[in-house]
């Protein structure tokens, strides 16, 4: 089993993963609890290919598909904070409105139906950093990949840097904290609500990119439930950057090996199950090893306390 | 105004209850049929799921066009719930002749079959076990595995490595019929050959499809091929990157090999002939209820198609050719089940 080749796809695997979290992680510090992730990511994806095949530019239909993007987050984020939808019901609406409209649009923009695949000029090729050499053990991990999949990993350290100590980071920290204290401080609750939609959208619609642009395709229901990979990410984390990033490490991972075995004839039911496994431990198992712990803990602290009463 | 509202829906409820049951009442007396003219298909999955079924609905409304005089109709039931509603209204609706796809239809098709004696109802793949029961209802089916064999023979003739490697949809019989067909037809060429299954386990993603394809290849193989729908497309995204030979399934993927030409070939089914050649069969008075049906190369549904800027050397082809003399002549018998998965 070639492990750099495993850790190689680790990483490209998750950098998808890693854009919708970062993405769904400024949502939630403000309090919207935003399902629809997938469909962010499925619209980048859509609006991404679509772009580019109508303006035959790679680099201005991706900027066109974040900006869809971003108009997304902002039309979800104005049923939320201003017609006060609730935010899961919204989402909801959102996951079906945009598989059947990503569907039903394919006909008129590229006249065929189901999948749709780009010239080969078009997509988002690897890029070979000169200073990984190939013979280097970093650089068989971290070389040839394309322009997003480095972004998402230098991501997480800049939101947390945002977060954590800026001004900004620390006015959408207390939106979500708390709102009423936030609005007295003479915060703008509502623009900064709608600033960090905008984000996530925008963060979303990079990932859209990443996912179609590299394969230069569109097919329906590309996104493939990794929305809600990231979601399941973000929950299990608690929203922290850096967090985020290494749980999304172990999704990839899984995912990485998972195909990797898949060829060898192990039960390919099994080997769904595998990243899903895999995420439940991890969030099990410190619980398990802390409960452990304190009741350890507790029995010693107890038999210290009978140790001193019979001593004196 | 509470009060109200509850009478008005009890109201609703008692008059939804009655419509019901008098609708019952009358199914059970359907005209004799003397000429088709309404025909309906059903089907499982999406309508722009999968290359094949797309292809079928182009092809169906092809025949459409030419034949103004019949109505063909096209509906999805994608819930198991829906399933026997959709088929039983369009029975009522005067369909006399519905298809239905493949094994989760096959009970709903049987129990309106029931009903209406006089309507003829198909079933593509369906599996039905006791379809002798069943005058009005026929079975026919589409045979991959000789494609698939012919696919092999030209993997394996082309592999220089003696490893290949195929992606599969999912761990389900078609899929199996098929990568049954490609071992065979590797081992027809090379008895000692390596080859490498893979199950996706979804038609719609082709970044897995992608990560499968490059997996393969990392195990040393030359030839990849992938019977998965929309993740097969990942797969051959993977053979141009790593510049491996390729196999298709229903498709020919010119637009990702712009650069290295390395598809060998595709094995195609032409489902919409498949259903079109069923459809005129009945017209023509040819039902053939109660069994099974099925078509394959000869009758000129599926054929292993071998694109113009194929790599394939002309050894390879000459394989090729004699193995579809084989099938032809009837003297291969090709198994479908898989050797190993």
């Amino acid at each position: 089993m070639d492990i750099f080749g495993i850790l190689h796809s680790t990483i490209r695997l998750a950098s998808p993963i890693i854009l919708i979290s970062i993405g769904g992680l400024f949502s939630l510090k403000v309090d919207i609890f935003n399902l629809g992730l997938e469909a962010f990511a499925l619209m980048g994806c859509f609006s991404a290919v679509a772009a580019t095949y109508l303006t035959k530019n790679l680099l201005l239909g991706s900027t066109i598909g974040v900006v869809v993007c971003v108009i997304y987050g902002l039309i979800y984020s104005f049923f939320v904070i201003k017609m006060k939808v609730n935010a899961v019901i919204c989402a909801v609406a959102f996951i079906t409105l945009t598989s059947g409209l990503t569907r039903y649009l394919m006909q008129p923009i590229f006249g065929t139906s189901g999948k749709f695949i780009l010239d080969r000029s078009f997509a988002l090729k690897p890029i070979d950093l000169g200073i990984f050499s190939e013979n280097n053990l970093i650089g068989l991990i971290l070389n040839n990949h394309t322009i997003l999949v480095y972004v998402s990993i230098v991501l997480p350290f800049i939101t947390h840097i945002f977060l954590n100590y800026t001004k900004y980071g620390l006015y959408i920290r207390s939106i979500g904290l708390n709102q009423v204290a936030a609005n007295a401080a003479g915060i703008n609750v509502d623009l900064w609500k709608y600033l960090a939609s905008m984000a996530s959208g925008f963060f979303c619609g990079l990932a859209g990119i990443q996912l179609a642009m590299s394969m230069n395709l569109f097919n329906v229901e590309m996104t493939a439930g990794r929305g809600f990979t990231a979601l399941a990410v973000l929950i299990m984390t608690g929203a922290q950057p850096i967090p985020t990033f290494f749980a999304a490490l172990l999704f990839g991972f899984a995912d990485s090996i998972s195909n990797v075995l898949s060829s060898g004839g192990y039960q390919p039911q099994f080997l769904a199950m595998l990243p899903y496994g895999l995420a439940l431990m991890a969030v099990v198992l410190p619980k398990v090893f802390r409960l452990i712990g304190e009741k350890r803990k507790r029995k010693l602290s107890f038999i210290r306390i009978l140790n001193r009463e019979g001593g004196e | 105004m509470k009060k109200k509202a509850f009478v008005i829906f009890v109201l609703l409820i008692l008059v939804s209850l009655v419509t019901a049951c008098t609708e019952s009442e009358n199914n059970t007396e359907s005209e004799e049929v003397e000429t088709i003219n309404k025909i309906a298909f059903v089907s499982d999955q999406p309508l722009d799921g999968s290359e094949w079924l797309v292809n079928l609905v182009d092809g169906l409304n092809e025949y459409q066009e030419e034949h103004p005089e019949l109505e063909i109709k096209m509906i999805e039931a994608t819930q198991v719930g829906e399933f026997e509603p959709k088929v039983r209204s369009l029975a009522e609706q005067g369909y006399q002749l519905i298809i239905t796809t493949y094994a989760s239809m096959a009970e709903a098709t049987l129990a309106v079959a029931e009903d209406y004696p006089n309507y003829y109802f198909g079933s593509l793949d369906g599996t039905i076990e006791n379809i002798e029961e069943y005058e009005n209802v026929s079975e026919f089916g589409l045979n991959r595995t000789e494609t698939a064999y012919l696919g092999g023979v030209a993997a394996a003739a082309m592999s220089e490595t003696g490893v290949v490697g195929i992606v599969g949809g999912m761990d389900e019989p078609i899929i199996n019929a098929i990568i049954a067909g490609w071992q065979q037809g590797l081992r027809r060429v090379n008895p000692d050959i390596t080859d490498y299954v893979s199950y996706a386990g979804t038609w719609t993603d082709p970044t897995t499809g992608k990560d499968l394809g490059l997996a393969l290849a990392d195990k040393g193989a030359d030839v990849i091929a992938a019977a998965a729908g929309g993740t097969g497309a990942g797969t051959a995204q993977a053979a141009a990157e790593r510049d491996t030979y390729f196999v298709a399934w229903d498709t020919h993927y010119d637009e990702i090999f712009t650069e290295n030409k390395v598809e060998l070939g595709s094995a195609l089914s032409f489902f919409d002939k498949l259903v079109i050649k069923f459809i005129e069969s009945t017209i023509a008075g040819n039902f053939e209820g109660g069994k099974r049906i099925e078509l394959g190369m000869k009758e000129g549904v599926c054929s292993f198609d071998i694109g113009p800027e194929s790599p394939i050397t002309e050894e390879a082809r000459a394989m090729v050719e004699e193995a579809l003399k084989d099938i032809e002549e009837g003297k291969l018998t090709i198994d479908t089940e898989p050797i190993h998965k």
